[in-house]
């Protein structure tokens, strides 16, 4: 009797195993979506509010979303659980080329559909057939949007002089740092070298991968630049503090974290009764409205532009990718069988009239750049990865992405 | 241990700092043209990051002295700050009632730990590991994964006052050296840093010392959190162990004050390792160094005092044994002579 239950226990698990194998039709499964995030604050809840609120609903997925996450192991890790868990989507934010290579490669083995938030193409694995490529902040996008910001701010006949607080731009051209940091610091090198006329003392690459903080040599004697490589503000606060008080600088620029720089930028100000203009890259956020709406000791505003990334419209891009490969139209979102890279273009916020704008954006589920209808209209079959770099063209203007919205 | 006269010991412990000043003063002037020192607000940022330092090693040498490094303490740190200002935020109160609440939730948290140590018996840096991860969780819950943000925030400009910095810590100093040298807390401390099994068998109640001393750290290391906070206006509440780190940083101040406090107090000498190695920081950084070289000479500082420290006993060996050779060679010539 033992012996026929033994047989009969072991053949139904035979079979169970079997039935897990689905090789057939899923255009009627729920799919799952895993998330690995390196994000936190404010921002990152407003993407998961998107998430949850808008895309969701709109194509009947699922996410299961990753504590913040810093390396391949723990993108690896994570992927083991979420494939355990029945995910057949994986959007990926951890943004080092080991890391894209490695979760690229495990999604392929897995047959799990893999798209990654980044800056920079990776091409290693560009041609994996689950890898449907990138979609993160158009880096020279953010770079014309910093020489946009900066030439307007030194068009006034004036000489000035900025410190730039790099973060990982070192490297950024070569898939080492973060490519946005890179070319926001070209883009500033660049705008400087336009207005002024100037000459550096070695190309704008090499300048920008100097891991050693200090002074460009501009060959103007009335015009400075400062560049601090760093990625922790709060080192850089303390570094940058004498560089500050020298009096020599009248803006700063932070390709992340302005806010941390404010009180020691306050302070200067105060002691020297010297406005610095300061420039940030900056999300729609609380935060942003906070800097353009609060006044400093000399009476300006804290933060004086904003470059303006918003991470919903690249992540409702990344899911407008997998829904085309779920429904079986991977290739419309490759170029020659290869991953694409679709660029999320910056905006240049010159003030607080203009932000006052911006900010309505993402406070309503209609509010978001990709709301539900663009969702649905961008998920159609014929849509390409053409059509949606089209569209993140045309929503870079800002007049028209207000209009698109009414918002103007 | 040798005595010394007052007036040597506090040579010895100015020396530190003034030491280092001159140091990075003179590789300034000749690689930079410029002084570490320039103005007011250099002295306010010295003041500033070694006050928040020195707190952080008070709390650390709480438990790691007695043999217990708690792995948690970043994490009470950032859980202190981030739930005591958000409930002082949403009161709508000053920055100083910010404070007031992270001490008392660091408090609670450092308590819970040292709760979960006696009652569980795990080895201290397992546990630290596993309460850093609940730890991290709470403030992530609490803030909705925001983090706490100070940044436009009415009231709360009293936090990066430098008057109030310092007063902060020199409170802290005086408390700490108070605890030290006149409370129960101080002569258990010191009886169980000794031995703890002779402490035990002395009477002392180990286990409800231990908990005291987690409690304690996890309430000044929340002061330092509120100290750093104040100033970059924003904590993240970053999850999967990686809050510690700001902790372990602070490990070189609480072993170069502990060797510096051997002549005065342990509160003193933190507090001056603290400003001596913050001068040796703003130095390197105004020589223009990039952070992973600042970090790389910073570590080998460390380890080459770590080198010292286990081996600077055997410079008093030699010479005692020498002195013991020269007095048989003494007797015997003496003997032989007879």
């Amino acid at each position: 009797m033992k012996k026929i239950l033994a047989i009969v226990l072991a053949l139904v698990m035979v079979l169970g195993l079997a039935a897990c194998n689905n090789n057939g039709d899923n255009t009627n499964k729920k799919h799952k979506i895993g998330i690995a995030t390196v994000h936190t604050g404010e921002n990152w809840e407003i993407v998961k509010t998107y998430l949850d609120t808008v895309v969701a609903p709109t194509y009947g997925w699922e996410f299961v979303v990753s504590e913040t996450l810093s390396d391949a192991n723990g993108l690896i890790a994570f992927m083991e659980q979420c494939y355990a868990a029945g995910c057949d989507g994986f959007i990926n934010m951890v943004t080092s080329s080991d890391a894209i290579i490695q979760g690229a490669t495990k999604a392929q083995e897995w047959g799990m559909w893999f798209v990654t938030e980044n800056s920079a193409y990776v091409e290693d694995v560009a041609g994996l057939s689950y890898n449907l490529g990138h979609c993160g902040a158009g880096p020279e996008a953010v770079g014309s949007a910093y020489k946009k910001a900066f030439e307007e701010y030194l068009s006034d006949g004036q000489p000035h002089s900025v410190i730039l607080f790099e973060g990982a731009a070192v490297g950024g051209d070569k898939g080492q740092g973060a490519a946005s940091h890179f070319y926001s610091a070209v883009g500033v090198l660049e705008a400087f070298q336009e207005v002024y006329g100037l000459t550096y003392e070695a190309p704008i690459a090499d300048l920008v991968n100097n891991q050693n903080p200090g002074e460009v040599k501009t060959n103007n004697p009335d015009v400075h630049i400062y560049l601090y490589p760093g990625r922790n503000p709060a080192d850089a606060v303390t570094a940058l503090s004498p560089v500050l008080q020298s009096g020599t600088y009248d803006i700063f620029a932070a390709v992340f974290s302005f806010a941390a720089f404010t009180n020691a930028i306050d302070e200067v100000e105060k002691a020297s009764g010297k406005d610095i203009k300061i420039v940030g890259t900056a999300q729609i956020e609380k935060q942003t409205k906070t800097g353009f709406e609060t006044k400093d000791s000399t009476g300006d505003t804290v933060l004086n532009s904003a470059i303006l990334n918003d991470l919903s419209i690249a992540v409702g891009t990344k899911c407008i990718m997998l829904r085309h490969a779920f429904e079986g139209r991977a290739d419309a979102m490759k170029e020659n069988g290869k991953g694409v890279f679709l660029g999320v273009r910056s905006w240049a916020v010159n003030g607080a009239d203009i932000y006052a704008k911006m900010e309505k954006l993402n406070t309503t589920p209609e509010l978001y750049i990709l709301s539900a209808d663009q969702l649905e209209k961008f998920a159609k079959e014929g849509t390409t990865w053409k059509d949606l770099d089209n569209f993140l063209e045309e929503v870079s203007d800002i007049n028209k992405l207000l209009s698109l919205k009414g918002l103007n | 241990m040798k005595k010394h006269s007052k007036i040597l010991d506090i040579l010895f412990t100015v020396a530190f700092p003034v030491a280092v000043w001159l140091l990075m003063e003179v590789l300034c002037l000749i690689f930079k043209q410029k002084h570490v020192i320039s103005t007011m607000l250099d002295v306010k940022t010295i003041i500033r990051n070694a006050g928040i330092a020195a707190v952080t090693a008070f709390a650390l040498s709480f438990n790691l002295k007695e043999g217990r490094f708690d792995l948690s303490l970043g994490a009470q740190r950032m859980a202190g700050t981030i739930i005591g200002g958000l409930i002082a935020m949403a009161l709508g109160l000053s920055g100083l009632w910010l404070l007031l609440f992270a001490i008392a939730f660091g408090f609670l948290f450092g308590f819970l730990t040292g709760m979960a140590f006696i009652g569980l018996r795990v080895p201290p840096m397992v546990l630290g590991v596993g309460m850093a991860l609940i730890w991290e969780v709470v403030p992530y819950l609490v803030s909705g994964g925001k983090g706490l943000n100070l940044f436009g925030v009415e009231g709360m400009t009293v936090l990066t006052e430098s008057w109030f910095q310092i007063l902060v810590v020199v409170v802290m100093a005086v408390l700490v050296f108070l605890l030290m040298n006149y409370t129960r807390l101080g002569y258990e401390t010191k009886a169980v840093q000794g031995s703890q099994l002779i402490a035990r068998n002395s009477g002392i109640n180990i286990f409800r010392h231990a908990v005291e001393c987690y409690a304690l750290a996890g309430g000044l290391v929340a002061i330092a959190g509120v100290l750093d906070v104040s100033y970059t206006t924003q904590m993240a509440a970053n999850l999967g162990n990686t809050s510690n780190g700001v902790v372990t940083a602070n490990m070189f101040v609480m072993i170069l004050g502990g060797y510096i406090g051997e002549r005065t107090d342990s509160s003193v000498g933190i507090i001056t390792a603290a400003f001596t190695l913050q001068i040796f920081k703003y130095g390197l950084s105004l020589l223009e160094l990039s952070d992973p070289l600042i970090s790389v000479i910073n570590m080998l500082v460390f380890i080459g005092f770590l080198v010292f420290q286990a081996n600077r006993h055997k410079v008093a060996l030699a010479k005692a044994r020498k002195a013991r050779i020269a007095l048989a060679q003494k007797f015997k010539a003496e003997r032989a002579a007879a």
